[in-house]
């Protein structure tokens, strides 16, 4: 069969000494990255590109795809650990894999990370052999009015995640929404809320936002309740899952796979669309709803899954059809140009050692990163060992530096503090910072595409239900939103008890 | 304690006199280059590729910093407001020195008199394509079916105020075309929307072309500017009746009042690098077509394209606060 013929060359490519070398120092430094609050792997791989012009295009690739996937696991651990999110599509994780932390169970949940994603890993490899081109069919025929309706699923369903009231999250929402609509308005150019300052015109910076918001906010509140010191040191029991954990990550991290390998393929979509959705998704359909923002160990494994299906899955179309559907794939797009390749169709006939070693390298770098990560699960959970008073300081000061590095900004450093300031605010409201990040993310994609749609037809609204794709969304909304609106009553009676009984 | 005193003040009195002795020596020290680019886009690589090549052959680090806000502005204006010694210098488009002025409101900056060019890299050309199934093969014809098109046709840009958008709105002006402007966030999103086939037309830049060219079906029918090694079939606007062949593409640019040795000695340097063939291939790969022009023909080049890009701008009312 084809498929094995063709998984068998990349994998005799793959196992060459030299390309497991590249492989190892990919995820390894992804992984550094992807745990540093800030930095990012689009940086790295940026500042990495002049290195490899003098490499292999095979070996260059397999090192840049590695410091990609290696920098989504390293994201969650500081997500895990500290509430920081280290990548913006671990956010999510922070929700719920904080609070498991926070109850002495920061090494299940660093293991249900590591095997959700290594989960991912493996069937997106397959998945991709297999489908790569029919999947971006579909992707293409995604438009404007797709988008909207894809987002607006989004932004609904993203009341879902929170457990707390319901007034308190669509206002969080709305919060998200209004800040994420900073900048410069695509369509007419208009200033929007920057004050004058021109570094607000790109919009606020997003990994600033969510540093302050998760991390700072987090930091402050520690401090000021002083007996939060024990509760980090809190008796870290099991540094293993147990057997009823392993039974509940099976079920998410399939389905969050499936959600990600779909969603990666999206231009514009990728790792965090898919950690959000594939959250929301989880927690409509799980047994144990109410867990969700206690520590669910679902609400770990199903985004961590979806992030790292939808970093692999968002090769596809840049591999297949030469389109990139991130920045990062961009980045690889210029990689492969500047060693004379270029991708298409074309690029599994001619080079098929690249195209095939890269995407069972793929499957060896998540293997090397479970490798990596879960003995190193001891080591990063005794990190909390360390007196507060001397690991705090470090991550703010390593989070600023990384803020500060992308764009040589200190106007970003100052977000930062104005973003920790409104999270404490925020916290002490007992509002969640969660729905706040998806309205952010969510809503200024909502209204590009939603002006865009309607400038392309000509004013005509019609055209999101005329469009099939689209209608099937937008009927998921509405379904979505008398599901959640239903039980928005049974929450504010489960709110009383809880506050009686408290 | 003393001692010390007198230590740090030699220190600082022979940093002073070292100045006097520059021009032998310069560059002594690392040397800081503004890419007014986010890190990781085609045009980073670009500049990271000079930054390595100016190392290589001035004896000194050539650091580079992305400074991406604003579209850009906010790193010219740091570049422009920086010491003229000659240890900052930076990173200028077409789309910074040339289009932002003119387009946006508050630039900080004078293009003219706060920044001096030092030389010229290449030329990238803003590009008019449709898809292969699109009933026009060169400008002519494509005029042509816009007139007689009913609706306006639909075409994408990179966004507000860009160079191709621009481009566009000279045919509008200058032919009466009848188009209408999508604008989408950036190059990237601008290519993926008439691969995707979302519109038919599309002004996008060479660079990016370069880039998808091969695979995608699509057909280049007009440059907005400069002819191209890298496309020499598709003819300029100029060639093909619209008078419009004003410079876009990269130069390397200092702030205003460094001294004459510094601007020689890199604009030396770059000549060499620009002429290279090795970097010259790579520099056709990323969609640029080098072109090495001295500093003063480039501030030339500068002082009368701006004077027509504001006609234009004026005209299409074309704003960006």
């Amino acid at each position: 069969m084809d498929l094995f013929a063709n998984l068998s060359l990349g994998f005799g490519v793959a196992f060459q000494p030299i390309n497991l070398l590249y492989s190892f120092i990919g995820v390894l430094l992804g992984t550094v990255v992807g745990v540093l609050p800030g930095l990012g792997p689009t940086a790295t791989i940026a500042m990495l590109l002049p290195i490899t012009f003098n490499l292999e295009p095979t070996q260059s690739l397999i090192m840049l795809a590695g410091i990609y996937y290696g920098s989504q696991y390293g994201g969650s651990t500081t997500a895990i650990l500290v509430n920081l999110p280290g990548e913006p599509a671990a956010a999510v994780t922070t929700i719920d894999g904080y609070q498991m932390a926070l109850r002495g169970r920061a090494g299940p949940a660093l293991a249900a990370a590591a095997l959700a994603s290594f989960f991912a890993g493996s069937v997106a490899t397959v998945l991709i052999s297999v489908v790569a081109e029919p999947l971006t069919s579909i992707a293409l025929s995604f438009g404007s009015p797709e988008y909207f309706s894809l987002m607006l699923v989004g932004l609904i369903s993203s009341i879902a995640i929170a457990s707390g009231s319901l007034v308190k999250a669509v206002a969080m929402i709305l919060l998200g929404l209004l800040l994420g609509l900073t900048g410069t308005d695509v369509y007419t150019g208009a200033a929007r809320f920057n004050f004058g300052f021109p570094e607000l015109l790109d919009g606020l910076d997003f990994i600033a936002v969510a540093v302050g918001i998760f991390g700072f906010a987090e930091i402050l509140r520690n401090l000021e309740s002083r007996q939060s010191e024990p509760s980090l040191i809190a008796k870290v029991s099991n540094l293993w899952p147990t057997r009823s954990d392993l039974r509940r990550i099976g079920g998410p991290a399939a389905r969050g796979t499936a959600i990600g390998s779909l969603l990666g393929v999206l231009p514009g979509g990728g790792p965090l669309l898919s950690s959000f959705m594939a959250y929301n998704f989880e927690k409509k359909v799980s047994k144990n709803t109410s867990e969700f923002g206690k520590g669910a160990i679902e609400g770990v494994a199903a985004p961590e899954a979806a992030n790292n299906a939808g970093a692999q899955t968002s090769f596809v179309p840049m591999l297949v059809l030469g389109i990139p559907s991130n920045v990062i794939m961009a980045l690889m797009l210029g990689a492969m140009i500047m060693h004379g390749i270029v991708p298409g169709p074309n690029v599994v006939h001619t080079n098929p050692g690249l195209f095939w070693g890269l995407i069972a390298s793929m499957w060896i770098g998540n293997a090397m990163l479970l490798v990596l990560n879960l003995p190193l699960i001891g080591l990063w959970v005794s990190l909390l060992r360390i007196p507060y008073t001397v690991l705090f300081p470090m991550i703010i000061a390593i989070c600023c530096i990384g803020v500060y590095t992308v764009g040589n900004s200190t106007f970003s450093v100052y977000i930062i503090v104005f973003s920790g300031i409104i999270g404490y605010f925020l916290v002490k409201m007992e509002c969640e910072p969660a729905p706040f990040v998806l309205g952010f993310i969510l809503g200024p994609m909502l209204e590009e595409h939603l002006r865009r749609a309607m400038l392309m037809s000509d004013g005509d609204p019609t055209v999101f239900v005329s469009r099939p794709i689209s209608a099937v969304l937008l009927l998921i909304a509405v379904v979505t939103l008398i599901v959640v609106s239903r039980p928005a009553v049974q929450k504010r009676r489960d709110e009383i008890f809880v506050e009686e009984s408290d | 304690m003393l001692r010390y005193v007198v230590a740090c003040v030699a220190v600082l009195l022979m940093t002073g006199v070292s100045n006097a002795q520059e021009g032998a020596n310069y560059p002594t020290k690392p040397i800081r280059m503004i890419l007014p680019i986010t890190a990781g886009s085609g045009s980073d690589v670009l500049g990271r590729l000079m930054a390595e090549e100016l190392t290589k052959r001035l004896g000194q680090n050539v650091v580079v910093e992305n400074i991406p806000a604003a579209a850009g502005t906010v790193g010219i204006n740091q570049l422009a407001k920086s010491r003229p010694d000659g240890y900052t210098i930076g990173l200028g488009s077409a789309a910074t020195i040339l289009v932002a002025p003119v387009v946006r409101a508050n630039v900080p900056y004078d293009p003219v008199a706060d920044l001096v060019p030092i030389g010229r890299i290449g030329d990238v050309s803003a590009v008019l394509v449709v898809t292969n199934d699109f009933p026009a093969n060169n400008l002519q014809e494509f005029l042509e079916v816009t007139k007689q098109s009913q609706n306006l046709l639909q075409y994408a840009s990179p966004g507000l105020g860009s160079t191709p958008h621009i481009c566009a709105e000279l045919l509008v002006q200058d032919k009466d075309a009848r188009l209408k402007h999508i604008p989408y966030a950036g190059t990237g999103a601008s290519v993926t929307a008439i691969i995707a086939g979302e519109l038919q037309i599309a002004f996008i830049d060479t660079a990016t072309l370069a880039g998808v060219i091969e695979t995608a079906k699509i057909k280049p029918l007009a440059l907005c500017a400069r002819p191209t090694p890298a496309f020499p079939d598709v003819k300029t606007y100029k060639e093909q009746g619209v008078d419009f062949d004003q410079w876009t593409g990269w130069a390397i640019y200092a702030p205003a009042g460094i001294p004459e040795f510094v601007v020689e000695k890199i604009s030396a340097a770059l000549k060499e690098i620009v002429e290279e063939p090795t970097i010259a291939k790579r520099l056709l790969d990323l969609g640029v077509a080098p072109n090495f022009v001295s500093g003063a023909e480039q501030l030339e080049t500068t002082k009368h394209d701006i004077e027509v890009l504001k006609a234009i701008v004026q005209e299409a009312g074309i704003r960006v606060e």
